[in-house]
Order: structure tokens, then sequence, then C-alpha cells
């Protein structure tokens, strides 16, 4: 048995030594890889993380693949036609793999176009958070409830993509019903004041109080005003507790939603129909 | 000791001061206002500005909500309470170098060019800018070296002015 296999490697030697040459070979440029991908995290240029991160695994593939191919040479694989043999491979492959195709084309059309990057404040559909990753293939945001969302980077291009770190200022919209017998003038003046005494409303674009709607249960007002992008909760936040004070503090009422009940007399002995005039409730809006 | 306005909690680099009137000039034509402007306070150790605490933060968007700037907001409003020494006025010569008559109702004034002084009776005195329109909606603002206001005496240097430069393109 040993004299056997003894004998196949001497007849064989050729042969083996091809096959390890190409092995060699194959780690040899895998580890080329790692190396020539380094520098490019290093560079002195201005990149997004997202893109030096993608082009780091580009260059890795493509020195990997240049590996590969000269093992197979090396092994004496004719490229020739190992290359028409992937021209049709790649067709067919394209074909059944349209949707991972689809991706990885979206993700160069993300990477390029600069629609979103690492660290932005996102709504992708219903969902809204962080991103966290920009792939290639995928783009991970990592959810305002903390949980990571992982969306296909061909749905990030075919969705709409709300981008709020795209903004230095946002407006914010508040709704507040005063009752019918409050002063709305002086409600407006109130509220303009509160407005104009906060650090975090900009005083341009300026702030407006419109007179929005006569609503089944108050006069609505609509607020609206301008925050820098990063305090926007907290400045929509303060505004409505202080406009909520400063009206109390005025004496002007926000109401609740109310009803009116109208009895209407017929005959003495005859039953009372009792007339209910339901407004249809609207909820307190702020 | 007072200080000219700094960027606040935004860290922002720029002062947008509204006039009370909008200003028109004539092609060609310089002119000047005064403007009071808030100042800050600047703690120091020694001679070494520790930081700067605003007074009457306010901020205004200048320009489009993704291209513009965050300023430093002054106008008559946020300034008529202060007491004396927190503000100042500041001279802004006007300039139109244009074809047509330009209406100037702000300007964007850059923050790290503005130096202040100490006038003889402890008043502080503002470095000036110069606005120059170049069009109806273009205009370069510079800060300059020497006090708005010309005073007896001298005054002494408490914050170094600058010579800076902010291109308003987004309106006047």
């Amino acid at each position: 048995m040993f004299e056997e296999i003894t004998n196949w490697i001497r007849e064989n030697a050729y042969l083996i030594y091809r096959y390890l040459a190409a092995v060699a070979t194959v780690l040899v440029f895998y580890y080329a890889s790692k190396i020539a991908s380094r520098p490019i995290s290093k560079l002195k240029v201005e990149m997004r993380p997202e893109v030096v991160h993608n082009l780091e695994r580009g260059v890795r593939a493509v020195v990997l693949v240049i590996g590969v191919l000269t093992a197979l040479s090396i092994v004496g694989i004719d490229l020739g036609g190992f290359l028409i043999a992937a021209g049709f491979t790649g067709i067919v492959i394209g074909l059944a793999a349209q949707q991972t195709l689809g991706n990885f084309f979206a993700g160069l059309a993300l990477l390029l176009e600069n629609r979103i990057k690492v660290g932005d404040s996102v709504r992708i559909g219903n969902d809204g958070g962080v991103v966290e990753y920009v792939g290639i293939m995928s783009t991970r945001v990592r959810l305002w409830s903390g949980e990571v969302l992982t969306v296909p980077n061909s749905s990030v291009m075919g969705s709409s993509v709300y981008n709020f770190s795209r903004s230095i200022a946002r407006r914010a919209e508040i709704n507040v019903g005063i009752s019918y017998e409050s002063d709305v003038d002086k409600a407006v003046r109130v509220i303009r004041e509160v407005l104009r005494k906060s650090e975090l409303v900009l005083a341009e674009p300026e702030p407006s109080v419109l007179i929005d709607s006569l609503g089944d249960n108050s006069v609505n007002l609509r607020v609206l005003f301008w925050a820098p992008s990063q305090d926007f909760w907290a400045a929509r936040s303060f505004v409505i507790k202080e406009i909520k004070k400063a009206l109390e503090a005025e004496g002007i009422e926000i109401p609740l939603p109310q009803r009116v009940v109208r009895l209407i007399e017929q005959a003495r002995n005859q039953v009372l129909p009792v007339e209910t005039k339901s407004r249809s409730s609207q909820d307190l809006q702020h | 000791m007072p200080h000219p306005p700094s960027g606040g909690k935004y860290g922002v680099e720029c002062l947008l001061t509204k006039f009370y009137n909008d200003i028109y000039v004539l092609p060609g034509e310089a002119t000047s206002v005064y403007q009071q402007v808030p100042l800050d306070i600047g703690l120091y150790c020694g001679n070494t500005l520790v930081t700067v605490v605003p007074i009457r933060p306010k901020y205004a968007l200048y320009g489009p909500s993704d291209l513009g700037d965050l300023c430093r907001y002054s106008s008559s409003d946020i300034v008529q309470d202060l007491s004396p020494c927190l503000r100042t006025p500041i001279k802004i010569r006007l300039s139109n170098i244009s074809k047509t008559v330009v209406r100037v109702t702000k300007a964007v004034i850059p923050l790290k060019g503005l130096g202040l002084y100490i006038s003889p009776e402890r008043m502080p005195l503002i470095t000036s800018a110069k606005l120059v329109t170049h069009s109806l909606s273009y205009a370069e603002v510079t800060t300059e070296l020497l006090p708005s206001l010309e005073v007896e005496g001298v005054s002494k240097l408490l914050v170094e002015p600058s010579i800076a430069t902010y291109i308003m393109r987004y309106g006047l």
C-alpha cells in the first residue's frame, strides 16, 4: 500500500507540484488583498465611512480574483475557455439572481448618489432610525426603539427616504384649541410672546400663529415655527408646555370636547322627545 | 468682561442683524447704519479667556434649511431691555456697486472678525463691518479693525478684531 502511494506520487509529482503552487498562490493573494486594502482607510482624503469600507472590500475582491485566475493558469486551465464559460454562466446567474444583482447595483447607486450616509437620522417607509451601515447589498438602520433593521438596497432606492439630518432647521407645527369664550387676539399675543422668548425657536424664518378653523369644541390655532434640527423635539415639547402654562396664566381656557343637549317641550301629557345635538367628537389636538 | 457675540450652544459662526427699517441704497452710492447688538460675557482667568456666556441668545436661519447657515440673531427686540454695558452699536457701512437700487433688510456678519474696545468712559465699542452689494440678492460682508464709534481718548483693546468675510447669497 505504501509502495503504491509512493509510486503514485512519483508519477504525478509535477501535477501535485502545480496544485500546491496554485493553493500557495491563492493564499499569497489572499494575504496580499488584506495588505493592499489597508492603506485605503489611512488615506488623507475625506471619505465617508461606508465608501471607505466598500472600497476596501472591492480592492480585496479584485486582488483575490486575480489570485484565483493566476492559480487556475498555474494548474493549466485554459483561461480563454474559462472566461467564455464564465460569460455564459454570468448570463444564467444574472437571470437567476436578479434580486441580488438589483441590490448590488442599488448599493452602488446609493454610495454614488450620497442619498444617505452613516449617522443620518432617516425614515424609510414607516421605519425611522439612525443609519449604522451602508453596504453594497443592504443598509442597516438602528430604529429609535433600539432594534436593528436591515433593508435591502433595492428597497431603499425604491422608497421615499426622509433624511432629517440634511436640514439645519426644521419646521414644527402645533395645533392649539381655545374656548369660544376666550379672547382670540390675546391668545395669539400670548403664544407669540412664548415663541419670542424661547431660545430654541428661530427668529427667522419668523414664527406664525394662525387661526386655523372654528371647530366643534374650540377655536383652533395653528402655531408654526422653525427650530434647529438637533433640538427639534426638545423645542417642540418645550413650546407646547410653555404655551399651555402661558394660556392658563392669562385665563385662556383650552376646552375639553363638549355636548349641547336641548330639551323640546311639545304637549303636557306627551312623552318629551329629547333632541341631543351631539357634535362629532374632535380630540383636543396638541 | 463684555465680549462680542459668540456662537452660543450651536457654535454658529455668524451674526444676523435685522435692520429696524429697510435701507435703500442707490447704485454707486454708500451709506452707514448703526445697529444695536447684544454683547456676551467673557470669563477670564488672568488674561486667558476661559469661556463666553451668551446673553439673550436667539438664533435665526439664513438661507434654505439644507444649505443655509444658522446664525446668532440680533434685532431691536432683543436688545431693548439690555443694560448699556451689555449692548453696543455696530456701524455697518453699506455700499452698492450694482446697477440697480438695492433694498437691504439685514446683514450677516462673521463673528470671528468682531473685536471689542473699551472707551475711556468704560463703554464697550465693537468693531465695524462693511457690506458691499453686488446685486439684489448677493453681498459681501467684511469685518473691519476700527471701532464703530469714534470717542475722545484712547480706547483699550479687549478682544482683538480680524478681517473676516461672509458671502450673503440668499438675499438681502
